[in-house]
């Protein structure tokens, strides 16, 4: 398990969003050439908690799920 | 002293302690008889009146002791935790409470019904009945908070995201209850165990949150997830909570 930082925006973005539990957030993560990490953990809005290291700037959206 | 069925252990976990670290329990032997008692732990089954020697011991010798005895305990019946000695408590009480009603409701017209009817009928009783078994506060009805309530809510991070930078909450942000968090959580690392956080870091950080009367909430019991067992009091600020109602956050050790 390796942390990825979000950028500004994407942050910003899941601030506006529910809480999944106390302190954080599960999320689809969309990258680039249409790969999609389901189901990530983001703790306190900016820290992933992905199975591979990816670039944070090849998200293209970030979405909730339950 | 009696060591209990894993199975037992394992519906042990999902069940309301009747105080903090044991349940009451009327169980059942391998011997078909009957004994009033206490669980410590999950663990190790205490008739009552019993005070064993091997607990001054320790831990470990105190369930390898157990462990010997022929005897063992088949099946409990959970005896619940008086309502009015835990307001947290009693909320999801009554929230379980609807969906048992709906539940005998269905179940009463499946009985009264025929064919794909009664087939449906008969699936939503049964989700109702489990909604009723573990009502997680996410799936719980909106109520309001009570006057001078507290809740306390845990973090690894110091500089918490939900907390606004006008000491509110923002809209969808979980707590618990202030009763919830003091008769269970001493540190960081309880705090990851009965609120089922993902992350192994300590969640040393506490806030409290002290919400005007009538705010929106959420109330629920804390599912197990990420290999922690969960059962701690749950609830979600349905639209946050106003500025200059947060303090903190105040530390707590980490283990």
């Amino acid at each position: 398990m390796t942390t990825v930082h979000l950028p500004q925006r994407w942050i910003e973005q899941l601030i506006r969003l529910p809480e999944s539990g106390m302190g954080y957030q599960r999320v689809d993560i969309h990258l680039k050439k249409g790969k999609i990490l389901k189901g990530m953990v983001v703790l306190n809005a900016e820290e992933v908690q992905a199975p591979e290291p990816f670039e944070p700037s090849e998200i293209v959206d970030v979405q909730l799920v339950r | 002293m009696l060591r209990i069925e894993s199975y037992i252990q394992a519906y042990l976990a999902l069940e309301p302690e009747y105080r903090m670290g044991f349940h009451k329990v009327v169980a059942t032997l391998n011997s078909g008889g009957r004994e009033d008692g206490m669980i410590v732990n999950s663990t190790v089954f205490i008739k009552d009146g019993e005070l064993p020697w091997q607990m001054q011991i320790g831990w470990e010798y105190f369930v390898n002791e157990a462990a010997k005895s022929t005897l063992m305990v088949t099946s409990v019946k959970v005896i619940p935790r008086e309502p009015e000695t835990l307001r947290g408590v009693r909320e999801i009480t009554l929230a379980n409470e609807k969906f048992r009603l709906m539940a005998n409701r269905r179940l009463a017209a499946a009985n009264a019904a025929y064919g794909s009817e009664r087939d449906r009928l008969m699936t939503e009783t049964r989700t109702y009945e489990f909604s009723a078994k573990s009502a997680a506060a996410e799936d719980a009805p909106t109520t309001l908070s009570l006057t001078d309530e507290v809740f306390k809510r845990f973090s690894p991070f110091a500089n918490d995201r939900r907390v606004t930078a006008k000491m509110g909450l923002l809209a969808g942000t979980f707590a618990t209850t202030k009763e919830d968090a003091e008769a269970n959580v001493k540190t960081g690392a309880d705090a990851v165990v009965r609120y089922a956080l993902p992350s192994s870091a300590p969640a040393s950080n506490v806030f409290t949150i002290m919400p005007p009367v009538d705010t929106d909430l959420k109330r629920g019991t804390t599912q197990p997830a990420y290999n922690q067992v969960g059962g701690g009091v749950e609830v979600i600020f349905v639209n946050g909570s106003p500025d200059g109602t947060v303090t903190g956050p105040a530390k707590i050790p980490d283990k």
